[in-house]
């Protein structure tokens, strides 16, 4: 069994009278890269400041690697909302300011900032100063930051906001590269389901301040919580529809992509739907089960509903 | 080296990177020059005061008393408020201080390394005026005269003293209103009320003299001038004319300091940082 990399027991942040934060129970264990999802102000960010201690909390513990308050950030590389940097210094220089501040100095800090920086790729551009820098080169020198004195987890809030599709693939694959390659225990904070899905292998999903969901990404597309299937059929729509009106365990709910018609099933598989579509003189040209996606499983666990 | 030591060398590092501080040391050579500049000029000016010449010492060490003057006038005082509502207001305004804080680092330590930055800058200053204020003073003044060298440069400690003071005062104000412009504001505004306060203050101990009758309680309160905040930052002129200064005004450069630190390091501790 994996060690357990941060645990949050029972964590509670209150704003006035507001829970943003409600009896948040966390488990991430070494190794993962968790995908901590929830729509906007579900208290992602109230939780991942709480882990970092830069918010006090109202209840609750937070152990990383087993340690507990500063000894625990010790472990700890993090980006928080948007990266912040001191614009008038080179990105070098911000690096060094920050080996000081994680304990590291002299040739040992030298060392950490190139590595660093060749692990980003901003080698070349380390002596400009931040404020010339673009969103993305920011946010590589963000994840440069968080990776001086080699952090067992990296706690990363919305790390692509704001960086067009190569900046967010750059950074998509930085991540899965630090997971994979250097091992590093990974909690990712994403708006973007596809993102999450592609890179992480388990998520919980927080709604109004609690945990509603958690678990490996494989079993939460696999459990099927609506009763639904649908299909998408590429074939001369007339046939189709004309096919589907015999049989009442096919309902067609509307065109799908790319000239496919929409059909529900209830009570019939697709190999059948098939077999009984090809014996009505239908053309089959393409058919597309419907298959549930984070997108799906979000919409459910945070508005109750299955997804449409 | 202990992990105090290392925050305060980032945070001399980043403070004096900071335009402010390097315009500040710029001022401070101007000032070291505009001491034996001016006493050279008013030197030779047979200025008359009540009647009589104005009998200045023209010599080097009071030239450099003399930039220790003019910078007395809220001219340090203001490059020391705007650097430390800068390192701690202006850094959880900016976000940075959130970056610096996600590390192993207490809060405590960070405020202290602020403070001895802006400690180190203040030193800084005083050693570049003076540094100039000699140089040029040597080269236009006689190098003694009646004020004594030793005087003028326990002057200049005290002046370290009385900046590490105000210092502490700025970081509890920026620690208290965490906004840039509420803190320079507050500030400005204490400054002034308590000058004010002073004065007010000044004028009842005259009156309270010339009455002796007056209650115990309200002569104590009007002879509180010296345990101003202003009193004690300006405890410096004494020293650099020879005289100890007031017991009061050190022991209340002693209490203010403590309490700014105080009031500083518990708000501090308790902020959520944005």
């Amino acid at each position: 069994m994996t060690a357990e990399a941060l645990v949050v027991r029972g964590l509670t942040r209150r704003y006035g009278r507001r829970e943003a934060v409600s009896a948040l129970d966390l488990t991430v264990h070494e190794g993962d890269v968790y995908g901590f999802l929830g729509p906007n102000g579900a208290g992602k960010t109230t939780a991942l400041r709480c882990i970092l201690d830069l918010i006090r909390r109202d209840a609750g513990e937070i152990r990383i690697f087993g340690d507990v308050g500063r000894a625990a950030r010790r472990h700890v590389g993090a980006i928080v909302e948007t990266p912040a940097f001191h614009n008038w210094l080179s990105g070098r220089e911000n690096l060094r300011l920050a080996c000081l501040y994680a304990g590291l100095s002299g040739d040992t800090a030298d060392r950490e900032v190139e590595r660093t920086l060749e692990r980003v790729g901003l080698s070349a551009r380390a002596k400009d100063p931040v404020g010339g820098y673009s969103l993305g080169m920011r946010q590589r020198l963000a994840l440069a930051r968080t990776l001086l004195g080699k952090p067992r987890l990296l706690l990363l809030d919305e790390p692509t906001n704001g960086l067009d599709p190569t900046g967010m693939r750059e950074v998509r694959d930085l991540v899965r590269s630090l997971a994979l390659t250097d091992r590093i225990t990974v909690l990712l904070s994403s708006h973007l389901l596809a993102e999450v899905q592609q890179v992480c292998n388990r998520v919980g999903i927080l709604s109004e301040g609690r945990l509603k969901a958690e678990g490996a990404v494989s079993d939460l597309l696999a459990a099927d919580v609506s009763v639904r299937r649908t299909v998408e059929i590429g074939a001369d729509p007339g046939a189709l529809r004309a096919a589907v009106a015999t049989m009442p365990e096919v309902t067609v709910e509307g065109p799908g992509g790319e000239g496919r018609l929409r059909v529900r099933l209830a009570g019939i598989e697709v190999p059948e739907l098939v077999r009984r579509l090809v014996a009505a003189g239908v053309a089959i040209e393409s058919v597309l089960p419907d298959r549930r996606n984070l997108e799906d499983v979000f919409v459910e666990v945070t508005s109750g509903k299955p997804s449409s | 080296m202990s992990r105090f030591g290392l925050v305060w060398i980032a945070e001399t590092r980043k403070l004096f990177s900071r335009p402010s501080a390097k315009v500040a040391l710029v001022v401070a050579a101007l000032i070291g020059a505009a001491g034996p500049g001016f006493l050279r000029f008013f030197g030779g000016a047979g200025i008359t005061v009540n009647g009589g010449d104005l009998a200045l010492d023209v010599s080097a060490p009071n030239a450099v008393r003399w930039a220790l003057v003019m910078r007395g006038f809220f001219v340090a005082q203001g490059f020391l408020a705007l650097l430390a509502i800068a390192s701690l207001a202006g850094e959880l305004q900016a976000h940075t201080l959130r970056e610096d804080l996600a590390r192993d680092v207490g809060r405590r330590t960070a405020l202290l390394a602020k403070w001895a930055a802006l400690a180190m800058l203040s030193a800084a200053w005083l050693a570049v005026q003076w540094t100039v204020g000699c140089l040029v003073g040597f080269a236009v003044h006689p190098a003694t005269g009646s004020v004594a060298w030793g005087d003028v440069a326990l002057g200049y400690g005290a002046a370290f003293a009385t900046d590490v003071s105000f210092a502490a005062m700025a970081l509890a104000f920026a620690a208290v209103l965490r906004s840039p412009a509420a803190t320079l504001l507050a500030l400005l505004l204490g400054i002034v009320l308590e000058r004010f306060l002073g004065w007010i203050l000044w004028f009842a101990r005259e009156f309270a003299l010339a009455n002796p009758e007056l209650p115990p309680l309200l002569t104590a309160i009007v002879s509180a001038g010296p345990y101003l905040p202003s009193a004690a930052w300006s405890v410096w002129s004494d020293v650099a004319n020879g005289s100890p200064g007031q017991a009061a005004s050190w022991a209340a450069l002693a209490g203010w300091t403590i309490l700014s630190v105080v009031v500083a390091e518990r708000t501090f501790a308790r902020t959520d940082v944005p």
